[in-house]
């Protein structure tokens, strides 16, 4: 060792005597070859001599070196670059930005870590450099595509709306499935706080989604972490994966101003194909005929979905409802930042403004958000921050779905019925009743007004040369204001002897919440005898969440606003002339809820020689959610890694530059089960003759305590030919067990359905592979080409389900269940056998003999379903190609999902044969109409027996819905250096982006990226493979422009 | 001085460990904890009116209930287009239950809620969890607990389990639930009694809280409801000289009078009103009412496109003279009629025992007892008909004719008031060219009870 040391010490000498006589002062300066901007504080070293440098915040050196010799710049996230000195004594360096992953930093729970020396399983997206963040407001959307084992699915193409983030499958029933969502180290609140009573809240429909509040201009980067070494650190809410999002921080240098601006417009990627009035008209008399009666006398009136029609009168309407309520959406988005600063003090400031009219009439949406970030290193010992960011968002929703809007659009508003009268009032108010007409319904208003603000402060203490302590605190608020208007030709109210009129009204509602949150941890961090590595985190973290909502209604039918001009406030609001006033007009009501959870962690790793790895975490958790016996959870995991290509074996290697063996093990939980529910409760609800009441709200049970997932992971890291291939391929199998589940208890009990509890025999497993590929095929200073590829799959699949039937897992819509042997939210359905073409029944397979036979009757249906279908994909993942040539940069990413089935929920109704009430599609007219006719469309009729009610559920309306889209083009030219000098500025870039410009699907609904509206979590895990009238999605185009100065 | 560090820092853990319990258990703000609701005397009363609303909801007693027994028999019009193509409903019109019907999932878990409510209340003054009431309230509290829990599952077994009048020792009937279970027994699945064991339970209960119940109770239940309710039980069960007693207590007795207009006791609102005879009604208020899904679908506003009209055959049997079809029918002689007993824009009082019923009940149970003078007979119905401005029958004396008479006139009276359907079993006659045994055309035990309890004996 020490005789090592010392050839070492002889040999530098030597280098450096030999070289010592024609040393002379070489300057230069430093830049990345991306943007030319001037890197500070790279290392400038003489190759084989002690003599070393680093440039200032300019990029200038200077250094004396020989002629000959060789200058090594070296810089974190660059590619080591060699220059030998020439004869000229100035020089000029561009540093390649390193396109291998293996040393970025990876930003773990509570600390960062090299990602070579990772050995839980993290996707790392770099958000801003690969995202364009112009085209919609929710940041989840930017993960489409680009990471292993992450499934994201936008609701629809309403701004703002639910996004389904799925990681590695889904282990829960009841308790939510969405991952935890952390900005800069502190977990912020996901979901949707909007009025869950849907009597009121009119556009429920499509859940809204408050991390769109989040300004994705603002997002640095985002790690996945998915497997338990990775997870466990946040233990108990680590069980769905944690999406850990870093926002952008200040660098050190000049000040560097950006501005983007950007415009586009967007349409929906697919439109249903419904049939024209005539055909309707035409199907609703066959269906007549079949059903034994004569053809409709098209001079009598007939009421269909409480419209009124002579048909004659109305023979020429053939209103295209989908045409009437969607339009162009247009989307601008103007984003400023500044980011700079010296060795004490770097800020980013950043401010934008996004406003969106989405493709359903009357839907937008607007964010003005604006962000400060700032870090001062204090003292040599003590560094602190600020993380800070607010946004006020105007959310204009309209309903659809079984809302109304583009749901009845396609449902109950009749191609017969017009949208205006001939007097120019809207179709349906002379009937009072304008639920028919869903643009009449478009004068409601449904607004949402929130401000959000995220603000983190950090303290970072040095106490000795290895031992650290941070101390974080988060504020998250969210102020929301909803309201709803409804206009007076939308509803109406008759008093007794008087004729019905119209009465405007309002709902209002402001809600609050305030999540704070704590942490504290230490860190050790020291490296003996220069070859043992360890890294010890300790600490705790408390957070603290309220919510408060106080609202205003009209207390009755009778009651609206009276002086229809004063129509801004509930308090307008009075009884109209002709009620009988009972009380007051608004009626108030008050929501309280509030969770607490204290936590603490450890973590230790430990490296030998660059070589080996292990580590171990343990966390322990407690939640006001359990009762006192169960309130803490503990989570601990290990694991451990293997660097090969340290090895003496293959140090050498010249294709294997970097090979790592890794595997973890550990336990992970999810608490997500909403709050108090281990409390028996009363509430203050079942008043009778005017004596207030109080009615049990469920049945307590004080033993419920966390759902655990033990998850396995074995993976291997790569790096191929210096950094042309890097790549991962991972295996997991996660099995969760102690399932929170809403047991069902037989009403006969206690009228309340079901009994909340840890279902230690109910277990459901995730298995998959996950595998990522890196290729940086072209590596040239003026042409570059990277591609990426990541492609997994899960087998989501209910092993045990403790003895519950198939019916016993409640609020499961459009069929889907939980059954034994299959994936959460397989369809339950009869198998349909086509149409009898001697009959034109529908016929479904018994599931005693397995014979077809003619469907009449309900329990024929009920009484023969079985698990079919496929909830979750065979394989998900994306293929991105990034090139660059000169100024000129494109990148095309496809996404894809291959294997997957979704039971199309209203299909039953517009292609199920019953007709009478629905708008039908094409596929009806190729219905059965004659013996021997061979079709999958049965016999039309309007009688209930046939009807399509929820007990009538069949196969055929499960549909394939693999798909390939384009999820992503962009094309960039940055205008030459030259005229970008002589404007001032430092660069200009015109973009063009588009999204989802091309879709194959064999999927003849809509879009085959949908789910259904899910109010619950026990809704969203098991049913959102069954949409119901569902919201397009869009294909949008922006052009923009972004300048650098 | 590391020493030290390390020990401030330990005492610090310390410190956060010792005060993490107390951080963690914190109450929730919009519910009270069910340890300590039951010790005030107010929260047990407010237990029992939310018992009581149960009853009262649109799903059970003041609706559903009603609802499912006039469209499992012959008063309504089956071949109305939207009541055939109503998912709930449409299944009555061809005796196609599914378990996921909507009108069995709600009679079911409402009126099971009711009984639940009933027992905690029956339970808190059973265990003595509050103090501040004397024991002659705790006795009215259970009297009236006991009441609701009789008439819940009177109701229940009336829609669910076949009539007394077929095997009531084999029958199966519904689940007795008469404990307030703890979440671990709720779990355990209890079968269906025989048909004769709930009607021991009701007969139980009401014979308990008759005894204890005023004359008078502001709307709520009395004695005279719980011996009205008796009489119905006994009748239903064909023990008429039980019923007879309890009809003929409540007439001589209770101090009831039918008034002066067949329409008095359809108008009442609120607990104060009990025109018109009444002797048990739900209770609607402003602010407070569940009459609007029977004023939603025996009537509405627009008076077009209502999903339950009268049978026009049975609408044509109605003496054209008859106040109960010119005022309580809609529109008079018009071939789509419909009832006005539950009708207009404002909330309602839903009469559950009135003492018209009575009437018919003594009447009928005086013939079934023989030894009768035939004019006391048709005195009892003989008031109904002057009431309703028709000549009284003056002529019917054997028990054939008195039987037929009385029958007939209950139809009339009580006509889409959930009582034909009960009355077509008990006499064994056919109900829509069905057995009066036939389980077909009874409503599944509803999902929401299989689901947790396979083996429970199906309809």
């Amino acid at each position: 060792m020490r005789i090592k040391k010392l050839l070492l010490v002889i040999i530098l000498f030597a280098s450096g005597f030999t070289s010592s006589g024609q040393t002379r002062q070489i300057t230069g300066k430093v830049s990345s070859s991306d943007n030319n901007n001037p890197l500070q504080g790279v290392t400038v070293s003489i190759k084989n001599s002690d003599t070393k440098t680093v440039t200032d915040k300019d990029g200038a050196f200077a250094i004396t070196a020989s002629k000959g010799s060789k200058l090594i710049f070296t810089h974190t996230g660059y590619e080591v670059m060699e220059v030998a000195v020439g004869n000229n004594n100035e020089m000029s360096v561009g540093l390649i930005i390193k396109a291998g992953k293996l040393d970025e930093v990876v930003v773990i729970g509570y600390g960062t870590a090299r990602r070579r020396d990772v050995t839980g399983s993290i996707a790392k997206i770099d958000y801003s450099k690969r995202v364009n963040t112009t085209i919609t407001p929710s940041f989840e959307f930017g993960l489409q595509g680009r990471a292993s084992g992450v499934q994201v699915i936008g609701s629809n193409a309403v701004p703002g709306s639910a996004i389904r983030v799925r990681v590695r499958g889904q282990n829960s029933f009841t308790g939510s499935g969405d991952p935890l969502y952390v900005v800069d180290g502190v977990p912020v609140y996901s979901g949707d706080f909007s009025i869950t009573d849907g009597a009121i809240n009119t556009v429920r429909a499509s859940n809204a989604n408050v991390l769109s509040t989040i300004d994705p201009a603002d997002i640095e980067s985002i790690e996945v972490l998915k497997d338990a070494s990775a997870s466990a650190i946040y233990g108990a809410r680590g069980a769905n994966g944690v999406i850990v999002i870093t926002t952008k921080r200040g660098k050190v240098g000049k000040t560097q101003f950006n501005a983007n601006y950007s415009i586009g417009q967007s349409k929906e990627t697919n439109r249903l194909k419904l049939i024209s009035a005539k055909d309707w008209w035409t199907l609703y008399n066959e269906a007549r005929v079949n059903d034994g009666n004569l053809p409709r006398d098209p001079s009598v009136p007939l009421t269909i979905n409480g419209g009124t029609f002579i048909y004659n009168d109305v023979a020429n309407v053939n209103t295209d409802w989908i045409d009437e309520l969607l339009r162009k959406g247009i989307t601008q988005d103007v984003n400023i930042s500044a980011r700079g600063g010296n060795d004490k003090t770097q800020f980013f400031v950043g401010g934008g403004y996004k406003t969106q009219e989405g493709i359903l009439k009357g839907n937008n949406y607007d964010r003005i958000s604006g962000r400060v970030n700032i870090d001062n290193q204090a003292t040599q010992n003590v560094k602190f921050g600020i993380q800070s960011s607010v946004s006020y968002t105007n959310n204009e929703q309209v309903p659809t779905s079984f809302g109304g809007g583009l749901g009845a659009g396609q449902s109950t508003a009749l191609r017969l019925f017009p949208v205006y009268n001939p007097d120019g009032t809207f179709f349906g108010t002379q009937f009072q009743n304008t639920g028919m007409n869903p643009v009449a319904r478009l004068k409601n208003k449904y607004i949402t007004k929130s401000t959000r603000f995220i603000n983190n402060i950090y303290a970072d203490f040095k106490i000795t040369k290895s031992l650290s302590f941070r101390a974080e605190y988060g504020l998250d608020i969210l102020d929301q204001f909803e309201e709803r208007y409804d206009h007076k030709i939308n509803r109406y109210y008759k008093a007794p002897s008087l004729p019905s009129i119209g009465l405007a009204a309002k709902w209002e509602r402001r809600l609050n919440i305030n999540n704070m949150n704590g942490n504290a941890y230490f860190t050790y961090k020291n490296t003996f005898q220069q070859k043992h590595n360890l890294t010890v985190t300790a600490g705790s973290s408390i957070q603290n969440s309220k919510t408060k909502a106080i609202g205003l209604n009209p207390s009755d039918g009778a009651v609206g606003f009276i002086n229809d001009y004063f129509n801004e406030t509930t308090s307008n609001m009075g009884w109209a002339s002709g009620s009988t006033p009972a009380g007051s007009a608004v009626n108030g009501y008050n929501q309280r809820d509030a969770y607490r959870f204290l936590s603490f962690f450890a973590r230790a790793n430990y490296k030998l020689s660059d070589k080996y790895l292990v580590g171990a975490s343990f966390r322990a958790d407690g939640s006001s959610r359990f009762g006192s016996d169960h309130q803490f959870g503990y989570f601990p995991a290990v694991s451990a890694g293997w660097i090969l290509s340290e090895e003496n074996f293959l140090k050498t290697n010249k294709v294997i530059n970097f090979l790592k063996l890794r595997t973890s093990y550990g336990y992970t939980g999810n608490s997500e089960i909403g709050n108090f529910r281990y409390l028996g409760s009363f509430s203050s609800t079942g008043g009778y003759g005017g004596f207030p009441g109080i009615t049990p709200t469920r049945l307590p049970n004080p033993d419920i305590s966390w759902e655990k997932a033990r998850q396995f992971d074995v993976g291997i890291d790569f790096g191929l030919y210096n950094g042309l291939l890097n790549g991962s391929l991972g295996f997991y199998r996660k099995i969760s067990t102690d399932v929170l589940l809403d047991k069902p208890v037989g009403t006969s009990a206690t009228g309340l359905g079901s009994l909340l509890v840890n279902a230690e025999d109910v277990v459901v497993r995730n298995l998959g592979v996950e595998f990522e590929l890196t290729a940086n095929i072209i590596r040239k200073k003026d042409f570059r080409w990277t591609a990426e590829l990541n492609i997994s799959t899960n087998q989501n699949k209910v092993l045990e389900t403790g003895g519950v039937p198939p019916d016993g897992f409640g609020a499961a819509e459009g069929d889907t269940r939980v059954v034994k042997g299959y994936p959460i939210g397989i369809s339950f359905l009869a198998k349909s056998a086509g149409v009898n073409p001697l009959t034109g029944n529908e016929m479904v397979y018994s599931i005693v003999d397995g014979k077809a036979f003619d469907a009449l009757k309900q329990s024929d249906i009920t009484s023969n379903r079985q698990p079919l279908g496929k909830p979750f994909p065979n394989f998900i993942g994306g293929f991105n190609n990034i090139l660059s040539y000169k100024n000129f940069e494109l990148s095309f990413l496809f996404s894809f999902s291959q294997g997957n089935k979704i039971y199309d929920d209203g299909a039953k109704r517009q292609m199920g044969g019953f007709l009478g009430k629905w708008n039908q599609r094409t596929e009806v007219l190729n219905r059965w109409q004659k013996p021997g006719d061979i079709t999958d469309i049965p016999r039309l009729t309007l009688t209930a027996e046939s009807f399509v009610g929820s007990d009538r559920n069949t196969s055929r309306f499960l549909f394939d819905a693999s798909f390939i889209r384009l999820r992503s083009l962009n094309f960039a030219y940055s205008l030459p250096a030259g005229v970008i000098k002589k404007a001032g500025l430092s660069s200009a870039k015109l973009f063009i982006n588009g999204s989802n410009l091309l879709t194959i699907t064999k999927y003849k609904g809509w879009d085959p990226e949908v789910v259904r509206y899910n109010f619950s979590a026990a809704q969203s895990n098991i049913s959102f493979d069954a949409p119901y009238l569902p919201t397009p999605q869009a294909k949008t185009i922006v052009v923009g422009i972004n300048l650098s100065f | 001085m590391k020493m030290k560090k390390i020990f401030f820092i330990l005492l610090g853990f310390t410190l956060i460990i010792t005060g993490c319990k107390k951080y963690l258990e914190i109450k929730p703000i919009n519910e009270q904890p069910d340890t300590d609701v039951l010790k005030t005397k107010a929260n047990v009363l407010a237990v029992l009116y939310a018992a009581y609303d149960r009853t009262q909801a649109d799903k059970f007693v003041g609706g559903r209930a009603l609802i499912a027994s006039e469209l499992y028999s012959d008063n309504v019009d089956m071949t109305t287009s939207s009541l055939i193509s109503s998912q709930d409903y449409g299944p009555f019109t061809n005796r196609n239950f599914g378990i996921f019907n909507n009108v069995g999932r709600d009679v079911w878990s409402t009126g099971y809620g009711a009984i639940y409510n009933a027992n905690i209340v029956i339970d808190a003054v059973d265990k003595n969890l509050f103090a501040d009431a004397t024991e002659a309230e705790k006795v009215l509290l259970k009297a009236e607990a006991l009441f609701i829990r009789a008439l819940a599952h009177h109701n229940l077994v009336r829609v669910f389990a076949l009539p007394y009048s077929n095997n009531p020792s084999t029958d199966p009937g519904v689940p007795i639930r008469i404990t307030r279970p703890t979440p671990e027994e709720a779990l355990i699945p209890v079968q269906r009694a025989k048909v004769a064991e709930v009607y021991q339970q009701i007969i139980t209960d009401l014979k308990a809280a008759e005894l204890a119940l005023p004359a008078s109770n502001s709307g709520r239940a009395t004695s005279w409801a719980a011996k009205a309710l008796l009489a119905r039980v006994y009748f239903d069960m064909g023990d008429y000289n039980n019923a007879y007693t309890y009809s003929n207590d409540v007439i001589t007795n209770g101090g009831f009078t039918l008034g002066a207009n067949v329409t008095l006791p359809f108008r009442n609102v609120g607990p104060a009103q009990a025109l018109g005879g009444v002797i048990f009604q739900i209770i609607n208020i402003i602010g407070d009412d569940n009459s609007g899904k029977l004023r939603g679908e025996f009537w509405n506003i627009t008076a077009a496109n209502i999903i339950f009209y009268m049978d026009p055959a049975f609408y044509s049997t109605f003496a054209v003279t008859d106040a109960r079809r010119n005022l309580l029918i809609n529109p008079p002689g018009a071939t789509k009629a419909f009832s006005l007993k539950y009708s207009g824009a404002n909330p309602v009082n839903i009469p559950v025992i009135r003492l018209a019923e009575m009437y018919l009940t003594r009447a009928e149970c005086t013939v079934r007892k023989g030894g009768y003078v035939a004019a006391n007979v048709r005195a009892d119905y003989n008031n109904l008909r002057t009431l309703a401005g028709l000549a009284p029958d003056i002529t019917s004396s054997t028990d054939p004719e008195l039987l037929t008479a009385i029958q007939s006139e209950r139809r009339f009276e009580l006509a889409t008031e959930g009582d034909r359907y009960y009355e077509l079993r008990r006499l064994k006659q056919q109900i829509r060219s069905l057995n009066f045994n036939d389980k077909t055309q009874l409503l599944k035990i509803p999902d929401s009870e299989t689901r947790a309890n396979a083996t429970i004996e199906q309809n």
